[in-house]
């Protein structure tokens, strides 16, 4: 009886009290995007904005509206009319104009329209020389992607990767993120392994089993300069550079048992931060320097754990899985990505510090080594095909994936640099 | 007869008149009524008492009978209640299924028509991707009968102003939400003539 | 075959050199550099026709019973030799850093066998290459099967 007198009362609260819809899942549409060639008078224009609409639709992030389709050309406030494009469905347009100065400065108006709300969010300019027209769309881009999404862009930051072109032929490659610009900074007839940015873009670390073993070298982006860390163990890998920049957490194993140390760059001091008999390895840093998370197989299975550096107290982060591996932390420090792998299939998953749940956001099935974007928005990782490696990413979202331009050779082992500044 | 034969015979007859005054149990010309029954001495009890318990016993014996007797009655008059009771509430019951058949109705239709308002805005809502924020905007939200959006109002900011705009951009885009439109006039008064709407980052 | 053959003479003597600063406390700079010396230059790859290979079980280090008598094949030859490698491999499932000390706890298991069977320990070099030199680049379990290896050279 009194359940009855309870149920009615609920029912009617909840008839009575003000209605709340969620709203969470949003278009599965992306959103469409229409960068306006740009008015020239040395019809360089449009390589502008070529450059511009290449970038932005990188990641599958937007979708372009394509020239033919355009019902008119605006290149400022002043010829722009938002109902040309909202009825193509626009949801921002790009546009602007190109001035020559003399022979060699060129000085770029840009705006963006949001055209739902019928505003002007950016607007901008920049000057440059022509010769450096493909830095300064990726400027343009940064900032039309910021005005766009609240974040900021990666238009203009580095991925280094490990090249294998054939057997006994390995290298180490820097190119832009859409892949153009490829540089070798080292090739060898051994292994290489692990590349590491240092945080202020002028070093990069890694692997070589050059001289028979691996051990760890330390190269000058800029001068080619390259020495290897003198220690003590016969094996030295998984170099990581902290982001302060002052150290350089790396597994050293002595007497067969790799372990993870921190090596001084000031200094040039070890210390010893695992010990366990177990296998200790793929240190990353926390962003304030401060942990490490690391792969340990120390219950039996691989799986991530984190380490406070000053205590050296280390604590179990994944709980479910039978591989958990790989893990570094995202820009905000409260979640990570790893590599997960459940029976022989392994997918690249991010986890909540805070949550036992594992999120797996790749669909390929031998996916290692994941790099995040320095935004937090963007994940590249290494997969196969067939006997090729390449390089695939996807947005946190889930809503986009894509793939890096095709190599000869297998691809492994990105690196994302952190942001240029 | 001689003499002493006569007095001798007087001394018999008084004798056995002296005998008899001793020894007779002149009781027995006492009328019956009159006589008193003496009682052997170990024998002897207070009959006040015994009369008085057996009274006692009587009396708890008749209160008892009395009780049950009560009891009765007002074990008739309870399930006379009850029987009231029960046609009152089976009355009630009535009325609440009633009532609950009319919310339950409502409710499906409420229902309905949220999941339909919230494919029509899912659909039409480009999402901003922010990496890892867990965050929301809401508004509440003015409606005509006919569905037209009469207003909408930031009531909460998500602190983000790209993820508000983006909401606001949905709203914007659309002037009638007519999903409304085959409701019961008065469910649509109780719950959509004035709502709210939240958008969030996460699930 | 020529350079595969001249980068193992090359590297065992590091190797050695290696080894004796692992025991000190001193980091000493060892010269890597000047690897060479004629004694080990000269120095042949045993052939024991056997077949050189151990197998493991995948995320496995531990020797199967069979593995074991395979080794114990060699143990004659081992005592005899002046060195003896043993190169770790795992298949390229997982992370490239985990397989690399996977690898070498799989070779370390193959030296302490030799160990306990009598070897000596300081000829033994122990050297891992995780899932960078795959015998079969193809992914499937007979691919796999084949890289989850260690390789025994004896000179």
């Amino acid at each position: 009886m009194k359940y009855f007198l309870l149920f009615f009362i609920f029912l009617s609260l909840t008839i009575e009290a003000k209605l709340k819809i969620e709203i969470s899942q949003g278009s599965k549409d992306l959103p469409k995007i229409a960068v306006v060639p740009f008015k020239s008078n040395l019809n360089e224009g449009e390589s502008i904005s070529s450059l511009i609409q290449d970038n932005l639709t990188l990641f599958g992030e937007f979708k372009a509206l394509p020239k033919e389709e355009m019902l008119s050309f605006p290149s400022s406030e002043k010829n722009f009319f938002n109902r040309d494009w909202k009825i193509l469905n626009v949801d921002y347009v790009v546009l602007g104009s190109l001035q020559e100065n003399n022979s060699e400065l060129i000085r770029i108006e840009y705006f963006v329209f949001n055209i739902s709300l019928n505003k002007l969010i950016l607007r901008g300019d920049i000057s440059g020389k022509y010769s450096e027209k493909e830095e300064i769309s990726k400027v343009i881009s940064n900032r039309v992607y910021k005005s766009i999404t609240g974040l900021n862009g990666v238009f203009n930051t580095k991925i280094a990767y490990i090249l294998n072109p054939s057997k006994e032929r390995y290298k180490i490659c820097v190119s832009d993120i859409d892949g153009s610009d490829e540089q070798v900074l080292f090739e060898s007839e051994a292994p290489l392994m692990s590349p590491s940015w240092s945080s202020d873009l002028k070093k990069l670390a890694y692997v070589s089993f050059e001289k028979g073993f691996p051990e760890i070298y330390m190269q000058d982006l800029f001068s080619g300069d390259r020495e290897p860390i003198k220690t003590l163990g016969l094996s030295n890998s998984a170099p990581v550079w902290s982001p302060d920049n002052k150290k350089l957490a790396f597994v050293m194993s002595l007497s067969g048992n790799p372990d993870i140390y921190i090596y001084n760059l000031r200094n040039k001091k070890i210390s010893r931060h695992t010990t366990h008999y177990g296998i200790d390895t793929e240190p990353a840093w926390s962003p304030n320097s401060k942990k490490l998370l690391f792969t340990s197989n120390r219950s039996g299975s691989p799986q991530i754990y984190e380490l406070t550096i000053s205590s050296n107290r280390i604590k179990r982060v994944t709980l479910d899985g039978d591989y958990n591996a790989r893990a570094s932390y995202f820009p905000d420090g409260k979640d990570i990505v790893l590599v997960h792998g459940n029976n022989g299939v392994f997918h690249i998953g991010t986890k909540k510090l805070k949550s036992r749940f594992i999120n797996t956001i790749s669909k390929t099935t031998l996916d290692e080594s994941p790099t995040i974007s320095p935004n937090g928005n963007i994940i590249i990782y290494a997969t196969k095909n067939n006997t090729q490696g390449y390089l695939a990413g996807l947005t946190l979202d889930g809503k986009s994936k894509f793939k890096l331009p095709v190599k000869l050779g297998s691809v492994r082992e990105p690196a994302w640099s952190p942001f240029m500044n | 007869m001689t003499n002493s034969f006569v007095g001798f015979l007087n001394s018999i007859f008084v004798h056995l008149f002296l005998l008899a005054i001793l020894t007779l149990d002149f009781s027995i010309f006492v009328p019956q009524k009159d006589r008193i029954n003496t009682i052997p001495v170990e024998f002897v009890t207070f009959p006040t008492e015994k009369e008085n318990n057996s009274k006692k016993i009587e009396n708890i014996k008749n209160e008892s009978i009395e009780k049950n007797i009560q009891k009765k009655v007002l074990i008739e008059e309870l399930k006379v209640d009850k029987k009231k009771q029960l046609n009152f509430d089976s009355k009630r019951k009535l009325e609440d299924q009633i009532a609950e058949t009319k919310l339950l109705k409502e409710r499906r239709e409420v229902q309905i028509t949220i999941a339909l308002i919230q494919d029509r805005i899912n659909s039409i809502w480009k999402k901003p991707s922010l990496g890892n924020k867990n965050i929301q905007s809401e508004f509440v939200i003015n409606l005509a009968p006919s569905g037209e959006i009469l207003s909408f109002d930031l009531i909460s900011s998500s602190g983000d102003k790209v993820f508000d705009e983006s909401a606001l951009a949905a709203l914007s885009s659309i002037s009638f939400i007519t999903e409304v439109n085959g409701l019961d006039r008065k469910y649509f008064e109780r719950n959509f003539r004035s709502f709210n709407l939240v958008f969030k980052s996460k699930n | 075959m020529k350079t595969y053959k001249k980068i193992i003479i090359l590297s065992i003597f590091p190797l050695i050199v290696g080894c004796a600063t692992q025991v000190s406390d001193l980091v000493t700079s060892t010269s890597y550099a000047s690897a060479e010396s004629d004694e080990y230059a000269s120095v042949e790859k045993i052939d024991t026709n056997l077949d050189d290979l151990i197998y493991f079980e995948f995320d496995k280090a531990s020797l199967s019973s069979d593995s074991k008598d395979l080794i114990t094949k060699y143990v004659d030859f081992a005592k005899k030799a002046k060195a003896i490698r043993l190169e770790g491999h795992c298949d390229e499932r997982g992370t490239r850093e985990y397989n690399l000390a996977l690898g070498e706890k799989r070779a370390i298991e193959v030296k302490n066998y030799l160990i306990i069977k009598g070897v000596s320990s300081s000829k033994i070099k122990v050297i891992s290459y995780g899932e960078e030199k795959p015998i079969d680049i193809n992914s499937n379990e007979n691919a796999w099967k084949k890289n989850r290896r260690v390789e025994i050279s004896l000179f």
